[in-house]
Formats: structure tokens, C-alpha cells, sequence
């Protein structure tokens, strides 16, 4: 009679267990010596393929007509008067109080807040499992680690100017006008030809943030998705819509309130707020070149 | 035979890293961790993930993060492994 040996069973784990050992300790090497070289690495191996994806979806040529227009389109969006006059403004009164614009420089494109470059959207949520967008420049279009990244949203609050004091303007008028740069990233790493961006809603960061007209402080926990969640006292003066603002001089708009949790027995209460932008939508965003404002 | 067809497995879990969304690859890699006898590849396709689409602790603070970088795939799919080959012994199709 044959009988099996008690190490028989623990043998099917000693090879896997020897192949993962080696490999978290050679993981761990590269982590030390070259922080950056797996990131580098997968990237540039991956850039053709998410390149072949544009290519086929017709989004390249876009891309490259896009990046040539992208002046036009910073100017076009200037050129409505009544943000250039309440730019104008707010520039005099910076300059009173010593706190000069960003100039705007650059071959690729300027706003109001200073340069920036257009970039297309490889592969964003849900796609990867991180609250992470890669997009399609590196560090060979000058795209550094924390620069800031930008996408187009409406805005509520000059969506209801618009609609009240501009009624009898052209729709698509109105509609560009809505439209404000959103800060919803940081580059967290970049490769040749291929940046990594983290999301400000990847779970588990905060956020000093204003709520509503009255600019209620308040801190912002992002809970993934596009989501955010802030705590504030119960009777704070906050309704569904109000637009939750970043604490800085450049005014930016950070989301709006979609759902408040009141429970009276708590003495706080929750809101429950989302980005103007839908990550998941995102094709394109803006990354600014050396961007610090915002959060 | 056996090779190729491994091979051909390597290649539609890159084409999925790359382009398909990651409770595809995910299904995948269990997939193809019951067919071949011992997956190892499974690790390398962790690992891949978390250096595509990982974040570092300054943005990912709710994450498992070592080393400046998140390891959640990698960790994932080290317990998947080591799932399989324990269930694929108390599993009669495998016997």
C-alpha cells in the first residue's frame, strides 16, 4: 500500500513560494536603486499599444489639430467680455494688493491662470482600478511630476448668470461660456512619452475647502469616483447646487454640493459633493506647466 | 502546443491590461490561474498593474503602499496564487 508523504503537500507550495519570495525581493531592489524604473518601463511599453487605441478611435489626428488650435481655444475663451472685464478687475485689484497674475507664456496654449498643454486621456476610471488617468505627454513635453491638471467643466454659478443675463444670446454662446478650467489632478509620475495622474478623489485625501456663498471652511475627504465628502456643523447655511470652492487666490471651482445627510441626533452633518467633471468621461485635459495654485 | 497556447494567454492578458477594464483582467487572470497548472505569470500581471495605474501614498493614502508606490494588485494577485493552488488540491476535477 502506498502512502503519502506528509511533505508531499507543503512541496506544491515550495516552488511558488520560492518564485514569490524572489520576486518581492527583486522588487523591492529596483524600488531602492531606481524608484522610477518599473513605472518607466511598463509605460513605455504600454505607450504604443494605448497609442494604437486613439489611432483607431480616430482621436489622434484630433489630438494633434486640437494641440494646434488649443491658442484659439484659450483665446476664444478669454474673448467673451464679460469674464475679461471681471479678469481685468481682478487683476487691478491683485496688483493693489501685490499679488501679480500668472504670466502667460508659452508656444501651446495660456489661460488666465497661466500655460498650459492639451493632452489626451489613455486610460482613465473605471478602466484602472486606481482613481488614476494616464494621459498621452511626458517629460518630453516638459510635463513634470506635481504638475497641476486642468479639465473643461461647466460652472454652475456662471452657468445661472449666463442663463439669466444672457438670454438672448446664441446657445452655443452661452455654453462656452459656462465653461471653466477644473483643477481635478496632480502628474504623479511621467515617463518619455506618457504621464501618470492621480485624482484628488483617490480615496482617503483632504482637502481644505469653501462651501456655498457664505464660504463654510470646511475639510474635504475624498471618497473615489469624483466624490468627496465634507463635515459640518448641524444649522450651517448649505443647500444642494452651492458650489464648493479651493481657498486660494485664484478662485477655482473644486465641485458642487449634490446631496446633504442630516441626521438631527448627530452634531454633524454630511455633504456629499462631486467634481463639475465626470472622470469617467474624461478624453482630453489640460496640464499646467508648473502649475502651484489651487490645492 | 502547451507553450504556444500560454503564450497566446500572455498576450490577451497584456492586450486586456492595456485595454480592458480591470474586473476583466481580474476574471482573466482567475481563468487562466484554474487552466495552467501553476499561473506565475499572475504575479508579473499585478505587478504590470500596479506600475501602470498605482499611486503613490501621497495619493493614494487608504491604499497598501511600500517604497513610495501602491502594491494592491501585486498583493492580490500573491493571495490569488497561492488560493488556487490550495483549492485546486481539495478539487476533485483536478485529481
Amino acid at each position: 500500500m502506498n502512502y503519502q508523504l506528509r511533505n508531499n503537500r507543503s512541496n506544491r507550495y515550495t516552488k511558488p513560494l520560492q518564485v514569490t519570495v524572489v520576486v518581492i525581493v527583486v522588487l523591492i531592489f529596483v524600488r531602492l536603486v531606481v524608484p522610477t524604473a518599473l513605472d518607466s518601463f511598463f509605460a513605455d511599453l504600454f505607450s504604443p499599444l494605448w497609442r494604437i487605441e486613439i489611432i483607431v478611435s480616430g482621436a489622434d489626428f484630433s489630438a494633434s489639430a486640437a494641440r494646434d488650435d488649443l491658442s484659439a481655444l484659450a483665446g476664444s475663451q478669454s474673448s467673451i467680455a464679460s469674464i475679461t472685464l471681471l479678469q481685468q478687475e481682478n487683476a487691478e485689484l491683485k496688483a493693489l494688493l501685490g499679488r501679480a497674475p500668472a504670466e502667460p507664456s508659452g508656444k501651446s496654449g495660456t489661460s488666465a491662470i497661466g500655460t498650459f498643454v492639451l493632452a489626451a486621456v489613455l486610460k482613465a476610471p473605471p478602466l484602472s482600478a486606481y482613481d488614476s488617468l494616464v494621459i498621452d505627454l511626458g517629460s518630453d513635453e516638459n510635463v513634470k511630476v506635481d504638475d497641476r491638471v486642468f479639465a473643461l467643466a461647466t460652472n454652475p454659478v456662471i452657468a445661472s448668470i449666463a442663463s439669466s443675463t444672457l438670454a438672448t444670446s446664441s446657445p452655443a454662446s452661452s455654453t462656452s461660456m459656462t465653461e471653466v478650467l477644473t483643477p481635478i489632478g496632480t502628474v504623479s509620475e511621467t515617463s518619455a512619452n506618457s504621464s501618470k495622474v492621480g485624482l484628488f478623489s483617490s480615496p482617503g485625501m483632504k482637502y481644505s475647502v469653501e462651501i456655498g456663498p457664505d464660504h463654510i471652511p470646511a475639510t474635504a475627504i475624498a471618497q473615489g469616483g469624483g466624490m468627496f465628502e465634507a463635515e459640518l456643523a448641524q444649522g450651517a447655511h448649505v443647500n444642494i447646487g452651492d458650489t464648493i470652492t479651493i481657498p486660494n487666490i485664484e478662485t477655482l471651482t473644486f465641485g458642487t454640493v449634490g446631496a446633504i445627510v442630516n441626521d438631527p441626533a448627530e452634531p454633524y452633518m454630511n455633504v456629499l459633493f462631486q467634481e463639475p467633471v465626470n472622470i469617467y468621461q474624461l478624453r482630453w485635459v489640460l496640464v499646467g506647466n508648473g502649475q502651484t495654485v489651487g490645492i | 502546443m502547451h507553450t504556444f497556447l500560454r503564450i497566446l494567454a500572455a498576450v490577451f492578458m497584456i492586450a486586456l491590461i492595456a485595454w480592458g477594464n480591470w474586473w476583466l483582467i481580474l476574471i482573466a487572470a482567475i481563468v487562466f490561474l484554474f487552466l495552467y497548472e501553476t499561473y506565475y505569470e499572475i504575479i508579473l500581471w499585478g505587478i504590470c498593474c500596479d506600475a501602470l495605474y498605482g499611486l503613490p501614498p501621497s495619493l493614494s493614502p487608504r491604499l497598501f503602499n511600500l517604497f513610495n508606490m501602491s502594491y494592491l494588485a501585486t498583493l492580490i494577485s500573491i493571495a490569488l496564487l497561492f488560493l488556487g493552488i490550495f483549492l485546486k488540491k481539495r478539487l476533485t476535477f483536478y485529481s
